[in-house]
């Protein structure tokens, strides 16, 4: 037999076995690929930080009514972590969602109402007075407070933080609310950090919950 | 490996438990349509409104539409379907939901729904509301939707474990 037959053979009896390491070489760049690209936790939300610091600007003179119909300004709420959410009380899915998902969030974390607030802030003001709110974030306790006011100082807060909502019309001269599900999450100087999509997964939900009143 | 194994057993785990019947899930057949886990969502105080959900399946050789709903509960009762579109919650009435031979259609959070207006008292955890289904062809039939905190709904699978 001769040497070259010798090499050839060998090739051939080896390919599986050569693919099998090509494969695992190829298995092991791309986990460094991965992990090298994958952003450390930190930068990570440093860059999220810069993608929301457009939002919630020159609003803090708006003024609202809370639950008790008290008048406040937006940058009174400024001081501790505050979540933001735009809804209205005749919403039937994502408004009582997102408040149960947040309130049973909340209570995971152990945390109270000197920790963080939840501004609700309806986009349906002619319908959910001070008093109907009140009757709805009653069963929620002290972190979770209702907004009503003027439509004009409602629709400043909506475009400030790019949101949106409109009424659409059902039967009989009634109209029900497409809006922004979105909860801002908004640290104690009133700049928007993180923001939760409807739908994010609980553990998700509250990783964020706890890097924002880290 | 290891995360993407956990990964795996993760999703898998989710998906049984999101294809799993509800352990209370109630059933009830109306000519040609099979009626499964009706059910509605537990209101706060001053909500005003509810939405119910239902799984329908049409064992006919004809297909069938679902037309309306009434319910004594309720000022009003409309079919409705909510999506979600970049962030924005959009909702609009639809005004019958179409059941092929043979076709499964899901009311579920998410999508389809009964909507209940003019609630006048919460609806709490547990209660039976009775609703009236009209079917273009089965006709009208009665059918309990029970109450239950749509919390439980949604976190199954990934909630406290």
């Amino acid at each position: 037999m001769d040497t070259t037959e010798q090499r050839r053979r060998l090739r051939w009896a080896d390919w599986p076995i050569l693919a099998l390491a090509g494969l695992s070489g190829l298995l092991v760049l791309l986990v460094i690929i991965y992990t090298t690209t994958k952003p450390a936790p930190q930068s990570g939300a440093q860059s999220r930080a810069d993608m929301f610091s457009a939002l919630g600007r020159g609003v803090d003179d708006v003024t609202l009514i809370n639950d008790d119909g008290a008048t406040v300004r937006w940058a009174d709420l400024n001081g501790k972590p505050r979540l933001l959410f735009f809804g209205f009380t005749r919403c039937p899915e994502v408004c009582p969602t997102t408040v149960f998902e947040i309130s049973a969030a909340l209570d995971e974390l152990g945390v109270d109402h000197a920790d963080v607030s939840v501004a609700f802030v309806s986009v349906d003001p002619a319908r959910d007075t001070p008093e109907h709110l009140a009757a709805y974030f009653q069963s929620f306790g002290p972190l979770f407070t209702g907004y009503s006011g003027e439509q004009a100082e409602i629709d400043r807060l909506v475009r400030a933080f790019q949101a949106f909502y409109e009424y659409v019309p059902t039967s009989e001269g009634d109209y029900t609310v497409n809006h922004t599900a979105i909860t801002f999450l908004i640290n104690p100087a009133g700049d928007v950090v993180d923001i939760i999509g409807y739908g994010n997964p609980h553990d998700r939900r509250l990783a964020q919950l706890r890097a924002l009143l880290r | 490996m290891q995360t993407i194994f956990a990964r795996f057993a993760a999703a898998a785990s989710l998906l049984l438990a999101a294809i799993a019947p509800f352990p209370s899930a109630q059933a009830q057949t109306h000519g040609a349509i099979a009626i499964h886990d009706p059910w509605v969502g537990t209101t706060s105080p001053g909500a005003e409104v509810a939405a119910g959900y239902v799984t329908l399946h049409n064992n006919g050789a004809a297909p069938d539409r679902l037309l309306s709903a009434t319910s004594s509960r309720a000022a009003r009762v409309e079919l409705h379907e909510m999506r979600m579109d970049d962030g924005v919650m959009r909702m609009r009435q639809v005004h019958a939901i179409a059941l092929a031979p043979d076709a499964h259609v899901t009311l579920a959070p998410g999508g389809l729904h009964i909507m209940f207006f003019g609630v006048e008292t919460p609806i709490v955890a547990g209660e039976r509301i009775s609703v009236t289904l009209m079917f273009e062809q089965a006709g009208a039939v009665e059918v309990a939707f029970i109450a239950r905190p749509r919390h439980t709904q949604r976190s199954a699978g990934h909630g406290h474990h």
